[in-house]
């Protein structure tokens, strides 16, 4: 599981484009193609190590009208499946 | 007498697609003379743009795997397939091209001119296509989900394609894509009889459905669904950076511009109606 104290970046090697609010992954090492929606593209744009887990996850509290232990889970969850799909360095 | 003719001998086939004129060009007078066969509507008097001359190898192709691999030494590039390479002698000119006996031209073909079209702002999309009021509607999907049987369904005089299409800005205008028809055909090659059309809308469909609960439904498709789905029906396999760098900006501009959601249906001629019915 992701460590919310720590970087996590986007990983060089993955093309990404964003299209009105939503964004596209392709991971050319394997062809992989991951179409992601405005909240998981959102999530994409600020793993640029320039933010925590946990100010990624608190920036989606302030944002979304949810109860914030769920939104700060989806948040972690979804970063540790970009990062288990080598998505993340 | 061997049927392999130098290239001297053989003249070189003048052909125009998506608004590209090139010569190609077969050591193999047999190769020649299918190509001519399966391209004969697109033959052209125009002066070639590009010329790609092919030759074939006696040796077994190295490369393993299914898809190509696309390489750049300085400007220009090497297209490598199992059974084909194909190298830019001079950029955006010139190409030659090896291919192993027995492998047919066409996936050659195909392949080499989607990075052409995609050099030059096209795309090249596994799809049918249909004039619907004098505009094309393109139907894109993986193999087994209708195109073939859509284009069954209409009028040859509105047929553009039942496999693939090229898609490109309409340069004229400015405004708006245009639809062309290839030679890389399904099973209606002698059918299509429409050579293009401005682009009204697309549609993605995928398998039917056995026990569909309407005969037809359109449902929204997001812009990310749309992209990774288009992009999974251009003929590249093998998805590299300098494609994926020339290939998404692409799709996005699309994806802005034109009108994209999800077909489902059942065959019936029923279809066209429901169609520019919704599309109002």
């Amino acid at each position: 599981m992701i460590n919310p104290d720590r970087y996590y970046a986007r990983h060089q090697d993955i093309a990404w484009r964003l299209v009105e609010g939503d964004a596209l992954l392709v991971d050319p090492r394997n062809g992989r193609i991951y179409p992601l929606n405005p909240v998981a593209a959102r999530i994409w744009e600020m793993l640029d190590q320039q933010h925590l887990a946990s100010e990624i996850a608190e920036a989606l509290v302030q944002e979304f009208d949810a109860p914030p232990d769920v939104i700060r889970q989806d948040a972690y969850d979804f970063i540790n499946s970009l990062f288990e799909a080598q998505l993340l360095k | 007498m061997s049927s392999a003719l130098s290239a001297n001998e053989i003249q070189p086939l003048n052909l125009e697609i998506a608004g590209i004129p090139f010569s190609v060009q077969s050591e193999s007078s047999q190769q020649g003379k299918w190509m001519g066969i399966g391209c004969r509507r697109f033959v052209t008097l125009k002066e070639p743009q590009l010329r790609l001359t092919i030759s074939n190898s006696s040796r077994n192709r190295s490369r393993r795997g299914s898809g190509e691999a696309l390489l750049w030494e300085g400007n220009r590039w090497i297209l490598d397939a199992m059974n084909f390479r194909v190298q830019e002698l001079d950029a955006g000119r010139l190409y030659l091209a090896e291919i192993s006996r027995r492998t047919g031209w066409g996936d050659l073909l195909r392949t080499w001119f989607s990075v052409v079209l995609l050099e030059r702002g096209g795309l090249l999309l596994h799809a049918a296509a249909v004039t619907r009021t004098g505009r094309a509607v393109i139907f894109c999907g993986p193999s087994g989900s209708g195109k073939t049987t859509l284009a069954r369904l209409a009028e040859s005089q509105d047929l553009l394609s039942d496999e693939s299409v090229a898609v490109q800005r309409d340069k004229q205008n400015g405004a708006g894509y245009e639809v062309y028809a290839t030679p890389f055909y399904g099973e209606l090659s002698e059918i299509a009889e429409r050579p293009s059309a401005p682009l009204r809308e697309i549609f993605l469909i995928g398998p039917p459905e056995t026990r569909p609960k309407q005969p037809f439904r359109i449902s929204r498709v997001s812009p990310g669904e749309a992209m990774a789905e288009l992009l999974a029906q251009t003929f590249l396999r093998t998805l590299t950076q300098p494609l994926l760098s020339k290939t998404l900006p692409l799709l996005e501009d699309l994806v802005r511009s034109v009108r994209i959601r999800r077909l489902q249906f059942t065959p019936s001629p029923e279809l066209w109606s429901f169609i520019d019915d919704q599309s109002g």
